[in-house]
């Protein structure tokens, strides 16, 4: 366990900083130079050269990546071109929404998940077996933008219960409004990314359940309950985690259409205006941000994974 | 022994391809599918054709509910709705197709070489893999065409590196699998060179996998053109667009509420052939496991 | 899984099934388990196959019925779909009647059948590793078997009972092993915690699924007291399914032979070796090679088993059978199992007499077969006065082949796993060594060290000559040109995306041969390993194991090598066809003179092909010699073990044969015990052993390393066979 731990510590270490590189560097690819998307087409050349040695652009790479680096590790991801205030700031304000959505999204999705995979594997001729996979079908096939668009011709214009724009009200703040801000883009989300996860369970239990360990639990007389309980599902659910957790990683910075549709002011949005902007400071930190916390995600789930996988715990 | 006579002792003779084909065929879903597809594809290659009206032609009166002459109406510059829907899946397929074909292009040579020579090609490639992963596959798309710039080959690429990580994971997995059967060393005791083993040897026999993964992309390609489009960045105007409709949809939502419906429905449809494909695809071919199919829409969200 | 177990399977119970007992009237003794008229059918693509066609026998208390069959025969999946432990989704119909105790299990509800599983009858499976929940600690795997049917028990109580079994079947450190993970486990331990789990509830019935074939001769030894054992203590009934005669012999009071899903002969265990009345028992028997003779030929049954889904109006067996020769009622009239005058046993052969007349059978030597006319070219031995002037065609030296155990954070080799350690080997032309030992010993590292699929560390393998190790591009392409593989598991060592035909033509693909000419070869080659050229077009799906090992050896030989090196090749085969293939290779010898090195843990197949014998462990060779020097007079106590677990299948006489399993497993290859590798293991280890490692040295007219191999007689007695 000590050896993967430092082993999947160190990848995460590499990862990040090939991320570093990379999203440093993207700024390099743009057309065109960022000291005139900062001062304007029409600044004279002395100007020009005046704000680029103000951005450092006249260092070389190297030394211009290193101290855009070690400002990052500070905190320091510059500021806006746009509104001039510290892009983490920027970030800062977004994240309490951001994380509001993911969280409902993500509860809602193994609230569906779990019993429809469970279902749709064991009794997938039943009555309810089928119009489970009949909504696994729907809900693989439906992109999480339209139904989100469905939702708000239905529920908003037709029958306005809700609003159809959502403005964040911050759970700690007044639940109630929270929950109907932010419950229709989490449902829009939660129905596509609960039928992945339901099919992605409902695959691996059935392929668990062909195992011949379930088949020494049935031999030892174990109710058919508790082979499910006790053997199948903890077998099946520890490869469905890491399908969850790469899944949240993607409700980070990932809601960009969902978000638009709502007028959701999220993470994703605030990227989406930035990159419109040619706001590149802030995209920089805000992609920078988005990987990181990605990774750091995944690393949390491979380590969850790993305690609870003997098979990796105890060696 | 397996419990189960599977195959044994002798089954009657027949050709594998055919009967993989026949799996395929047997599998009502995966007809479903093909026969969906083979019509979306024969109405976008028909478009001009089929189309009551010019998509590009406005004049009509805008935002016309459905109607005689404009079967589902039309939309805020009066134009025909049913003729942009059928024009508008040509970008759409187009684009899937498109960047599945850069996705497998990229991913499945850097998963076989990963995969096959092992140390230090694997840990660089996996580890770039892991950073494309690491970012949404929308915004990823949204940064890679503030980079090349509109267009629809930049689409294709933004979608398509997007793809890449699947395509590499699931061909560097089947490989590995592949590498240490006894039909591998066989081939290298024969005499044949590392190029020709992976070529002649590997890749033929991890092709089941990556084929269902190439329709499952294309459907999350489908999903990503629309949002892009969407959000502006897809299909540039005037050019009929599922996506692009949909935001006309969003703008004159109280106007016209059935607008929004309609190229909903072709999307959800394109998916819905393309998944079933992918089932069936799965059946006859058998590879990667049931855990496959599943494992590459993990990231098809929006 | 649908939690109903059979649902959608057509049940027609037959209340009267009118069959006889097969065993005929034992006083007042009721059997503990009766299958009666058993049929199971699947449907597959090919058509619905019916794998159990109408299966009946009985098992008593206390006893050991052996169940015996090759592949396909219907012997696993009968007891299985008894117990209702089929649950695939392509089960068609299970029907007849399965009697425990009174009650047809296959009338009960699932609940009610779950609650005699495991109770009253209990089953030990083959693969015990997968048989085992990885994320569960062994311990309470056991101790849930117990708690299922005894709610009372507390857990303590459980887990006090678990140690005290755990302990009864020979697991050390019961307390300590109860906590662990079956990833902690070797194979032969997982076996006995199968054992532990299965004998905890005190059943009337134990059902062992090939419970040893997995395992390595030792540990097989090992687990077959251990069952020994578990019969004693719980006083059940026995069913042990198996392929393998030996064990049969070793273990059984009665045997049911299967052929084509359908029990074929019943008997006891003396009679079925000595006296068989069906003519399939009979030619199994013959078709085996020996341990403690040679045949010059072995007899194999011609044809490929029966094809499960068209089932023959007649006898499954008529084709193959040479009883059946030209009789039509054979082919008409199906047979039914029928009791002897004697009434001990019970044949479905029409001509049972004729079956038993049949020479050679049973416990004497080996028949000469009618079409060996010469003997098998026995050149002189590497050992002894080998022909100095020509070259050998593989010679090893000093060979040594490590792999790193890596961990840590950068995957820096902190241990190294000595595969192969200092072995050296040579064979002349014609000639055959046999290399056999146990599983992780080296043999097939070594195997492939030869064509260098695996990098040598060290030592020098020259093929006629040609340095292996230093040979460029070119050089080493010219080298695996003159020498090929076989490998153990034919469906694994054909490229399954390239027709039969295609796959032979490879190695001549890669020699760049036009393809008229590929084609024109790969007709010839066909059929010099008995396939039919016609076949070419077909993929390697279509065929049985042993007509793909046949393909596998065709492709081997396209190259013309000097050299085969024949890793495991008869081992994945049935009994009937390992026969064939092991006389094609001898056919194919004698033809071209080829020199094979035949890798083995199978001693009986080594003592029919070999002409010399190394015996591996941990990585060095520890006796080596002429096949007579080292099976007759085995000189290291390992050798002498390893011979002395081997069940041999003639029952008769078998509680007097000595048998002395080795203790424990293995030892791991990346931290070799220092000294004698095999000290740990070994009934005469002293403290030399401990300090000093034997060489290898000339003792007997053959080779040993150990300090006492000059009197090791006196050490450890002579296991009689």
């Amino acid at each position: 366990m000590y050896g993967y731990l430092v082993r999947r510590l160190l990848q995460f270490a590499v990862v990040l900083l090939l991320g570093s590189v990379a999203v440093w560097a993207f700024v390099l690819l743009l057309p065109g130079d960022p000291a005139t998307v900062l001062i304007g087409q029409d600044a004279t050349a002395a100007e020009l050269a005046a704000a680029r040695a103000r951005m450092g652009l006249d260092r070389p790479f190297l030394a211009q990546y290193g101290v855009w680096l070690g400002h990052a590790l500070t905190g320091d991801l510059g500021a806006s071109y746009y509104s001039g205030q510290p892009v983490l700031t920027e970030l800062m304000d977004r994240i309490p929404a951001t994380v509001q959505l993911a969280g409902f999204t993500l509860v809602l999705t193994l609230l569906i998940a779990v019993p429809v995979g469970i279902v749709v594997a064991l009794r997938p001729y039943s009555v309810v077996g089928r119009v489970l996979q009949g909504y696994l079908t729907v809900g693989l096939a439906v992109p999480a933008f339209w139904l989100g668009l469905l939702l708000i011709i239905v529920l908003a214009v037709q029958l306005r219960w809700l609003p159809a724009s959502s403005d964040f009200v911050p759970l700690w703040q007044d639940p109630g409004a929270a929950l109907t801000s932010t419950i229709l883009p989490a449902a829009a989300i939660a129905v596509h990314t609960s039928s992945v996860t339901a099919r992605f369970l409902a695959n691996s239990l059935g392929e668990v359940m062909g195992k011949d360990y379930i088949r020494t639990a049935r031999a030892k007389g174990v109710p058919e309950r508790d082979v499910i309980r006790r053997h199948a599902v903890r077998n099946a659910a520890l490869p469905t985690v890491t399908i969850v957790g790469l899944q949240l990683g993607s409700f980070l910075g990932g809601t960009v259409v969902i978000e638009a549709v709502f007028n959701y002011p999220g993470l994703g949005r605030l990227l989406y205006t930035a990159i419109g902007e040619r706001d590149y400071a802030l995209v920089q930190g805000g992609v920078l941000f988005v990987v990181a916390t990605f990774l750091l995600l995944n690393l949390l789930v491979d380590v969850a994974y790993g305690a609870l996988d003997p098979r990796i715990r105890l060696t | 022994m397996s419990a189960l006579p599977a195959g044994a002792p002798t089954v009657a003779p027949r050709r594998r391809r055919l009967a993989a084909a026949r799996r395929f065929a047997q599998s009502r879903s995966a007809v479903v599918g093909a026969v969906g597809l083979a019509a979306l594809v024969v109405m976008a290659l028909l478009a001009p054709i089929v189309a009551p009206f010019d998509p590009a032609v406005q004049g009509g009166e805008p935002l016309l509910g459905p109607s005689g002459t404009h079967l589902l109406g039309t939309d805020q510059l009066g134009r025909d709705i049913v003729s942009r829907m059928i024009h508008g899946a040509r970008g759409s397929l187009l684009v899937a197709a498109g960047a599945a074909a850069v996705g497998a292009g990229i991913g499945v040579p850097l998963g076989l070489v990963a995969g096959y020579l092992g140390r230090w090609a694997d840990a660089v490639a996996m580890r770039v893999v892991d950073l494309l992963l690491a970012v949404p596959g929308i915004l990823l798309a949204l940064v890679i065409i503030a980079v090349l710039g509109p267009g629809r080959l930049n689409l294709i690429l933004a979608i398509g590196i997007g793809a890449i990580p699947e395509f590499a994971r699931l061909t560097r997995v089947a490989t590995l699998e592949v590498r240490e059967r006894d039909f591998v060393l066989a081939a290298r005791g024969m005499g044949a060179s590392t190029p020709d083993t992976m070529a002649r040897t590997v890749l033929p026999n991890v092709l089941g996998p990556i084929m269902v993964q190439f329709v499952i992309t294309a459907s999350m390609a489908v999903v990503v053109e629309a949002g892009l489009s969407f959000l502006g960045l897809g299909t540039p105007p005037p050019a009929p667009s599922w996506g692009g409709m949909l935001q006309d949809a969003r703008s004159y939502l109280y106007q016209s509420p059935t607008y929004g419906l309609f190229p909903g429905i072709c999307l959800a449809a394109t998916v819905f052939f393309l998944e079933r494909i992918g089932r069936g695809l799965q059946l006859a071919v058998g590879g990667g496991g049931p855990r496959a199919a599943a494992r590459g829409l993990g990231r098809g969200a929006v | 899984m649908s939690g109903g177990g059979l649902d959608g399977v057509v049940r027609d119970d037959i209340a009267d099934s009118g069959t006889m007992p097969i065993v005929p009237d034992r006083g007042a003794c009721q059997p503990v388990l009766s299958l009666r008229n058993l049929v199971v059918e699947f449907t597959t693509p090919a058509g619905v196959v019916r794998a159990v066609d109408g299966m009946s026998y009985d098992v008593y208390g206390g006893e050991t019925l052996s169940v015996v069959g090759e592949t396909g025969s219907g012997k696993s999946v009968s007891v299985l779909a008894a117990l209702g432990l089929l649950q695939t989704a392509n089960l068609r119909r299970v029907s007849g009647e399965v009697m425990l105790a009174g009650v047809d299990l296959l009338t009960l509800p699932e609940a009610e059948l779950r609650r005699r599983l495991g109770r009253d009858v209990a089953m030990i499976f083959q693969d015990a590793i997968s048989a085992l929940n990885p994320v569960q600690r062994v311990g309470e795997q056991i101790a849930e078997g117990l708690r299922v049917h005894d709610r009372a028990l507390t857990a303590n109580a459980a887990r006090e009972r678990v140690v005290e079994l755990l302990e009864m079947v020979g697991v050390p450190h019961p307390r300590a092993r109860y906590d662990q993970y079956p990833h902690q486990f070797s194979g032969g331990m997982c076996q006995r915690v199968m054992i532990a789990m299965a004998i905890a509830n005190r059943p009337k019935v134990l059902i062992a699924d090939e419970p040893t074939t997995a395992l390595d001769v030792s540990v097989q030894a090992q687990i077959l007291d251990v069952l020994r054992l578990a019969r004693e203590e719980t006083g059940a009934g026995v069913v042990l399914i198996t392929h393998d005669l030996g064990v049969v012999a070793e273990t059984a009071d009665r045997v049911a032979v299967t052929y084509g899903g359908r029990i074929v002969e019943t008997g006891d265990v003396i009679s079925i070796f000595t006296r068989p009345r069906h003519p399939y028992t009979a030619a199994l028997m013959r078709s085996l090679p020996r341990l403690d003779s040679t045949a010059e030929r072995l007899l194999p049954i011609p044809g490929q088993p029966p094809d499960l889904t068209e089932i023959p109006p007649g006898c499954a067996f008529a084709p193959r059978c040479p009883t059946a020769r030209d009789r039509s009622v054979c082919v008409q009239t199906r047979p039914e199992l029928r009791a002897d005058d004697a009434g001990t046993g019970a044949s479905a052969c029409h001509f049972p007499d004729e079956a038993a007349a049949r020479p050679g059978t049973g416990a004497g030597a080996q028949p000469l077969s009618s079409d060996a006319a010469e003997p098998v070219a026995t050149p002189a031995g590497a050992g002894d006065a080998a022909p100095e002037s020509t070259v050998p065609v593989l010679e090893v030296r000093d060979a040594v082949s490590r792999f790193p155990v890596r961990s840590g954070v950068f995957a820096r080799a902190t241990a190294w796993v000595h595969a192969v350690d200092g072995v050296s080997l040579r064979i002349p032309a014609g000639g055959t060594l046999g290399l056999v030992g146990e599983s992780g010993c080296g043999k097939t590292t070594l195997a492939r060290l030869v064509l260098r699929l695996v990098d040598p560390t060290g030592g020098q393998i020259l093929v006629e000559g040609d340095d292996v190790g230093r040979a460029g591009r070119a050089g080493l392409r010219r080298i695996r040109r003159r020498a090929q593989m076989v490998f153990q598991d034919p469906y694994a060592s054909l490229n399954p995306r390239l027709t039969v035909g295609d796959n032979v033509a490879e190695p001549l693909r890669l020699q760049r041969l036009p393809r008229a000419r590929r084609r024109e070869d790969v007709r010839e080659l066909f059929s010099r390993v008995g396939l039919r050229p016609e076949h070419a077009d077909r993929f390697p799906a279509e065929f049985s194991g042993g007509q793909r090992q046949r393909v596998a050896i065709a492709r081997a030989l396209a190259s013309r090598p000097r050299l085969l090196i024949l890793d495991e090749p008869v081992s994945a085969l049935d009994v009937s066809v390992q026969a064939q293939v092991l006389n094609l290779l001898a056919d194919l010898q004698r033809e071209s003179g080829m020199a094979y090195l035949f890798v083995s843990h199978d001693l009986s197949v080594i003592r029919q092909v070999a002409d010399q014998v190394a015996v591996m462990y941990l990585g060095k060779i520890v006796e080596s010699g002429s096949v007579t020097r080292v099976y007759d007079d085995p000189r290291h106590p390992y050798t002498r073990s390893l011979l002395a677990s081997v069940p041999v299948p003639d029952p008769v006489g078998r509680e007097t044969r000595r048998r002395v399993p080795l203790g424990g497993d293995v030892p791991s290859p990346v931290n070799p015990p220092s000294g004698c590798r095999f000290r740990t293991r070994c009934p005469i280890a002293a403290a030399r052993c401990a300090e000093e490692e034997p060489l290898l040295r000339s003792v007997a007219g053959g080779h040993t390393a150990c300090h006492f191999a000059d009197e090791v007689h006196d050490l450890v007695p002579q296991v009689g066979t």
